[in-house]
């Protein structure tokens, strides 16, 4: 008898071995930064009344690229003309036709200041402030327009910022990142050169600077991505990617292996670039750039490499939807990587374009919804 | 135990979540180096020959936790705890001059019967920890005691893969699917059973020495997901065909064969110390890929002129090489009884375990992490003796706690564009658990 009671209390209290708490299922890490990018909610850039994921507010702007750098946001843009002409028919839905604009000039806007709440603590959102055109075109190489803004902070705290004109690549530099900037030297550092690209004029500058093995330069001259090399962030010498032919070659950008219904891609222009450290400690130089397909819509995609010469691409998309273009990448403090890119965005009834901000790891937020 | 071995399959085995975290409170608090001489009823685990080497009904109930701090690049992974009752019991039985054993084994997670979750390639999830010890363990055991010094022992457990088919027919409204859509579904979930046995021998050597040897098989759980949808699309002009077949098979865990020697001395010089040492070989390099098979159709042929792009192929997953390495796990036990009254008795315990994962980094596309570990075990039991008339035999309380080191990793890709990219892993368990046995005499 005693066996028996005995076994009975064991029993209930096996019953009751079922109780607990169901736990959430782990989410997903992405550290590589290729996206997919997700465009941030309008609360996770905090400019009120912005369409979700605008990083600045340029109402009754053409906006074109833009990057940040030293908590600033530089980007080109337009006042649009009182009266513009018709849109020049052949161009892409997603391009900017410039003839109803001014001339494009540089702007800069400053961190918004605005708050959020992230998982009951207060954060700070990336939005920006609007801005104020910081440089406009004055020299004659420069053809009456200044664009593609690519801020580097130096190492003693100097801001230097490479843009594109219409005759090549300048460079104009500021004591502070939200200070005055002058032009260095009173031409390009690169023009248009017969022997590469079939002459074309270089543009969209993206600069990585790798302290002690040079500063890599990214632009396009219409023909894919290439790549400079300098000492000194000024000089720069043009990198052949591929010795075994006589020409001085793009950056190899080709995806893998497209599928069977993949549209057709473009040649990819208007690079951004980074060095980013990987948390096991490795250095990677990512290339992000946009690629217009056969079915007339853009898409940013992304290449890797170690030596910032030889590049892997990566097969997907890294972010796509509204024809985004002119990708800039910022690297968050979490590991977490920031873009800031063009998408197409109407304005009185003109394709007038936008800058939004996209993070990967897609899972993350920045802000909880309000 | 013929007929045990009768039932078994011989193509699948033994194991689960004890396998994780271990079967009762002494025999985790000695870092599972028991083989050689274990005879309470976490033998229906660690060597089933055990079960007929005590002399009366033995129950025991247990509860134990294992808490996880893993992290993947800094980021608490959410690894769920692992906890659970256990019980167990060993029933020596008489034929004639036999002497015979039964022995019945649960474990019974404290969140759910059973947990069964596909791979995701670009999530990384610690292997280990995620899916395998969410499981219930049931095992039955039968033992013989040959000769004075030769005891035998085999049984078999049972598991259960799934499979799930999931039915879809109907009309979907593609304007307003939530108000004008007809749509019914079906679902039918087969939790199917499956045994796999395990085997073991005890040799009662002279100089107080023991051997053990057990062996457990091998298994795996497969999950077969079926989904069809067979139904039009309306609201964008004439009823639109649409046909969707998804078929999935994948294991979902899959534990290795084993074979565990062990070795436990308690010196007639000093018979209040045991050390116990045990060697586990595991066969991590069979195991079989855990990305599914995936086979998809879709049949949907639009009117042109509604811009739906169709993909001519889908294509599904496939099956991806593990590449795990076998491995020898070291174990080693310490009980010292220091107190040994003619009422009572107080046992001191000590364990450590060397795991060297089987995985390797994580350099391609899956993401099943795993580090080296480390674990060491404290632990303590009080036997009470004397308790007549209230009970003609003993109780046994055991107490341990545990903490495992989980190696901090790197995970380099090879592909500088790989979407998860680089991370570092690591972490510690925590674990804690009590138990108490009633010895019958």
């Amino acid at each position: 008898m005693t066996r028996l009671r005995t076994s009975l209390a064991l029993l209930l209290l096996l019953g009751c071995g079922t109780l607990g708490t169901e736990t959430d299922f782990p989410g997903a890490i992405t550290t590589s930064g290729v996206g997919p990018f997700r465009q941030l909610e309008r609360y996770e850039t905090g400019i009120p009344r912005a369409p979700a994921g605008q990083a600045v507010d340029a109402h009754a702007l053409f906006v074109d690229s833009g990057a940040a750098a030293g908590g600033q946001l530089f980007y080109a843009a337009a006042e649009i003309l009182a009266d513009p002409p018709e849109r020049d028919a052949t161009l892409p839905s997603y391009a900017i036709d410039w003839a109803q604009a001014d001339g494009r000039g540089i702007y800069r806007a400053a961190s918004g200041g605005f708050s959020g709440t992230l998982a009951g603590e207060s954060v700070s959102l990336p939005g920006f402030a609007p801005g104020e055109r910081v440089l406009s075109a004055e020299q004659s190489w420069e053809g009456g327009e200044v664009f593609d803004p690519c801020p580097v902070m130096l190492a003693d705290g100097r801001l230097r910022l490479y843009y594109a004109a219409a005759f090549g690549i300048g460079v104009a530099e500021a004591s502070a990142p939200d200070a005055a900037l002058t032009r260095v030297g009173d031409g390009p550092i690169l023009a248009p050169d017969a022997s590469i690209g079939a002459g074309g004029t270089p543009r969209s500058p993206a600069v990585v600077d790798l302290g002690s093995e040079g500063v890599l330069l990214y632009y396009d001259v219409g023909d894919g991505v290439r790549v400079a090399r300098s000492e000194d962030g000024l000089s720069f010498t043009p990198v052949d990617t591929d010795p075994s032919t006589p020409a001085i070659d793009p950056i190899y950008t080709t995806p893998p292996e497209p599928g069977p219904d993949a549209p057709t891609e473009g040649i990819p222009s208007m690079p951004g670039a980074t060095a980013a450290i990987t948390p096991t400690g490795r250095r990677v130089i990512r290339l992000y750039f946009e690629v217009p397909e056969d079915d007339g819509t853009r898409i940013v995609s992304v290449s890797a490499s170690s030596d910032g010469v030889l590049f892997e691409r990566y097969g997907a998309a890294s972010f796509k939807g509204d024809d985004p273009g002119a990708p800039r990448p910022w690297l968050h403090d979490d590991g977490a990587t920031l873009l800031v890119s063009h998408i197409t965005r109407q304005q009185g009834g003109l394709e007038a374009g936008a800058l939004v901000l996209a993070i990967t790891p897609a899972n993350r937020h920045l802000a909880d919804e309000p | 135990m013929s007929t045990a071995l009768a039932l078994a399959s011989p193509r699948t085995a033994h194991a689960n979540g004890v396998d994780t975290n271990g079967f009762m409170s002494r025999s985790i608090a000695l870092g599972g180096a028991v083989s050689a001489d274990v005879q309470d009823p976490s033998a229906n685990y660690y060597n089933p020959a055990g079960i007929v080497r005590g002399e009366g009904l033995r129950l025991m109930l247990g509860y134990s936790d294992v808490q996880s701090q893993l992290w993947i690049n800094g980021v608490d992974s959410n690894v769920e705890r692992m906890a659970g009752l256990d019980f167990g019991l060993t029933a020596p039985v008489k034929l004639g001059s036999v002497d015979l054993g039964f022995g019945l084994g649960l474990h019974l997670p404290d969140q759910r019967l059973s947990r069964t979750r596909s791979s995701l390639v670009d999530r990384p999830r610690w292997e280990l920890f995620d899916t395998r010890p969410h499981k219930v363990f049931i095992s039955a055991n039968l033992g013989v005691r040959l000769t004075r010094w030769l005891l035998l022992g085999a049984g078999i457990t049972f598991q259960s893969p799934s499979v799930l088919e999931l039915n879809i027919r109907g009309e979907a409204d593609a304007l307003q699917p939530e108000r004008r859509s007809h749509l019914e579904h079906e679902f039918r979930g087969d939790l199917t059973s499956i045994r796999y046995p395990d085997a073991g021998m005890q040799l009662l050597l002279p100089e107080g020495v023991s051997v053990g040897v057990t062996y457990r098989g091998a298994f795996e759980l497969k999950n077969t997901i079926r989904a069809t949808v067979d139904g039009d699309i309306t609201g964008l002009g004439d009823p639109i065909p649409l046909a969707f077949t998804l078929e999935s098979i994948s294991v979902s865990t899959y534990v290795p064969q084993q074979v565990d020697m062990g070795l436990a001395w308690r010196p007639e010089f000093w018979p209040r110390l045991r050390v116990g040492f045990d060697l586990v070989w595991i066969d991590w390099s069979k195991h079989s890929s855990l990305i599914p098979t995936e086979d998809i159709v879709l049949t949907l042929d639009p009117p042109p002129g509604l811009g739906i792009n169709v993909p001519s192929e889908i294509v599904g997953r496939r099956p991806i090489a593990m590449n795990l390495k076998d491995r020898f796990v070291p174990r080693v036990g310490i009980e010292l009884r220091a107190l040994d009254e003619a009422r009572y008795a107080l046992d001191l315990r000590a364990g450590y375990v060397y795991e060297r994962t089987p995985f390797p980094a994580q350099t391609a596309v899956t993401n099943f992490i795993d580090s080296t570990r480390h674990q060491v075990s404290v632990g303590a039991g009080i036997t009470l003796r004397g308790l007549e008339p209230v009970l003609r035999g003993g109780i046994r309380l055991d107490a341990h706690f545990s903490y495992m080191r989980v190696m901090e990793r790197q995970h380099v890709k090879d592909s500088l564009v790989d979407p998860v990219g680089d991370y570092v892993a690591g972490g510690h368990q925590f674990g804690a658990g009590v138990a108490a046995e009633i010895a019958f005499e």
